[in-house]
């Protein structure tokens, strides 16, 4: 199994699309970096009890509009506890412009690296099928459970060391250019300020976004294997990954969404709190998920093992 | 003869509705290459593809060295080398690479043995180059390289020498020959072209609509169709009739299964019949003709 995967990983780095896709990630990262140098503004750090009692008083000036609606009351009233609660607390607010900010931003394209998985995911076997290579593949003393198990794990490594990229070079690179954040980020949690753990936000919104690059992967992966063509399967990934937000709203009104995956494969609505349709449990999630886990997976080694080859 | 490396019992194939293969039995020996021979559209790729599992049997059982394909796959392909069609190899890495990518599907193959297959097939000079700057005639060596890396006891060709220019033909048919000798392999060439099969084969099947039509060793049939021509006809035509000999007449000419020691004796008696004998000849019957025959004629591309 281990000489398999070696020799899939082999023929992904041969590809030159491959190297595209790792160019295109780290152009994103460097771009977006340096970018955000350039454009960096002096921050003065001195004046900021001056700026958080503008906020308040801002606010206060803003309250005494007649009439006012009761969203934009809670605004107020949150900008209002958050510079108060900074000024008792000697906490001042973080640059956006740190290593940590620009961690944050790596987290914030899993959705690119998801994309950009997706790629090679869908191709990985339907490639061999219009190549003409799936019969030299499966002519071997290897069954072809063995053989599409090995390009499945080889497209999740791939992925993960996307990840791994990303991680790494965004936090290098946050910390060569910008340096440690000073300074706190606040949230209100049930009427509360609270000082936010960023690093904490910055592990939880990768682990969240695996929801989405799971999926996304595994339906790649089907639909290459099914149809055995390279350029429906992505394009059908993508459309889904992109667009799925919007398919569940146009489709709400027909079908009951809750059971459909796209309605829960991007688990940051839990972490955020904010659901595409109604609101909904991790468990629910999850388990919903996994059934369809299961069934790409199942019908994508099933057709990948029963079907003939005459390709 | 030695024990049979495959057996092919009963073997159907079903798709949709259509028989494509119909209950085709056959065995193929160590040492022997046997031709597969049909006009297009009569099985030949799917019979290849039946055996090196590639398709699923509809019925019947196909056994290499006693392992089935259908229920020890792994066992029964570990004995064969596989070029099915045009070998398509991995075009975006070198010669080299798609060797070691294949070498590690298969227990035991070691970098001596690749080098030294590499050396065989006479691919040394450019074989750390990309395969998609090969000519086709590489790509061959190459596709022969790989399904002969681990030593198989059985090679499966289908339509082997296509974009071979003739002189790598003939290297491609005398390395062919010496690994049957030499290393006791069984090969199954399938092939619709016909003096290709005549110059490389032992033995010849012929398949049509499905069906395995006949079996023949080549060159054992030659030689014994003799041509006559000789008057009166009547006269010889009723002599022949009346003796039991097996023949056709075209044109005036008489073309009986005569051995070529008994055509004395036949001359003789013609003669003391008055009959004027003004030729007899050994008809040499290329497998071209035999084949035409067989499949009843024009089909054949």
């Amino acid at each position: 199994m281990f000489s398999l995967i070696q020799n899939e990983w082999m023929k992904l780095w041969h590809k030159k699309g491959t190297w595209a896709i790792l160019g295109i990630l780290l152009l994103v990262i460097i771009g977006f970096g340096v970018l955000d140098k350039v454009t960096m503004d002096e921050v003065n750090t001195s004046d900021w009890k001056q700026e958080q009692q503008s906020l308040i008083d801002d606010a206060n000036t803003q309250l005494q509009t007649p009439d006012l609606d009761e969203w934009s009351i809670q605004i107020f009233e949150d900008q209002k506890a958050m510079a108060q609660y900074r000024l008792d607390n000697n906490a001042a607010p973080q640059v956006n412009q740190s290593m940590e900010g620009n961690m944050a931003f790596g987290a914030s394209i899993m959705v690119l690296i998801t994309l950009l998985t997706v790629i090679p995911g869908a191709s990985i076997v339907s490639q061999e099928y219009t190549d003409g290579t799936i019969k030299m593949l499966l002519t071997r003393p290897v069954s072809r459970f063995k053989v599409l198990a090995s390009k499945l794990i080889t497209i999740f490594l791939f992925g993960f060391t996307l990840i791994i990229v990303t991680i790494i070079l965004t936090t290098v690179l946050g910390f060569i250019l910008f340096g440690t954040a000073t300074g706190v980020d606040l949230t209100i949690v049930d009427g509360v300020v609270q000082q936010t753990n960023t690093m904490k936000d910055i592990l939880l919104t990768y682990v969240y976004s695996l929801g989405d690059f799971t999926m996304s992967i595994l339906f790649a992966f089907f639909i290459g294997t099914v149809f055995s063509s390279p350029s429906i399967a992505i394009a059908l990934s993508m459309l889904f990954l992109m667009m799925g937000p919007m398919i569940i709203m146009l489709l709400q009104k027909y079908i009951p969404v809750e059971y459909i995956w796209l309605t829960h494969s991007d688990l940051t609505q839990h972490l955020r709190k904010e659901y595409f349709i109604e609101e909904t449990t991790l468990f629910m999630s999850l388990t919903v998920l996994a059934i369809y886990a299961i069934v790409f997976l199942v019908l994508s080694f099933m057709t990948f093992i029963k079907r003939d080859v005459k390709a | 003869m030695s024990k049979p490396i495959v057996v092919l019992k009963n073997v159907t194939k079903v798709i949709k509705g259509k028989t494509l293969i119909d209950n085709l039995s056959l065995e193929l020996f160590p040492g022997q290459i046997t031709g597969f021979l049909g006009p297009n559209g009569a099985g030949k790729t799917t019979t290849v593809r039946l055996m090196t599992g590639l398709m699923k049997l509809t019925s019947g059982t196909i056994t290499i060295e006693g392992a089935s394909i259908a229920n020890d796959y792994e066992k029964a392909i570990s004995n064969v080398g596989v070029i099915v069609e045009n070998p398509e190899m991995y075009k975006y890495m070198s010669g080299y690479k798609n060797l070691l990518h294949f070498s590690r599907m298969h227990k035991g193959v070691t970098k001596e043995r690749i080098d030294e297959i590499i050396d065989q097939v006479g691919l040394s000079k450019r074989i750390n180059e990309k395969v998609s700057t090969y000519s086709l005639g590489m790509r061959q060596r190459l596709g022969l390289a790989q399904a002969l890396l681990h030593n198989p006891k059985f090679l499966i060709l289908d339509e082997p020498t296509n974009g071979l220019d003739p002189a790598g033909i003939r290297e491609f048919r005398t390395y062919l020959r010496k690994i049957a000798v030499e290393n006791n392999v069984s090969i199954f060439v399938s092939s619709h072209l016909l003096s290709e099969i005549e110059l490389m084969c032992d033995r010849v099947a012929v398949i049509q609509n499905g069906k395995l039509i006949d079996e023949r060793m080549i060159q054992s049939d030659e030689k014994t169709r003799m041509q006559l021509k000789a008057e009166p006809a009547e006269l010889v035509e009723g002599y022949l009739s009346s003796n039991g000999y097996i023949f056709t007449i075209n044109q005036g000419v008489f073309l009986l299964e005569l051995k070529e020691e008994k055509v004395p004796a036949l001359i003789n008696e013609l003669v003391g019949q008055q009959v004027q004998i003004f030729a007899v000849s050994a008809v040499h019957e290329s497998l071209e003709e035999q084949f035409l025959q067989m499949t009843g004629g024009g089909q054949i591309v």
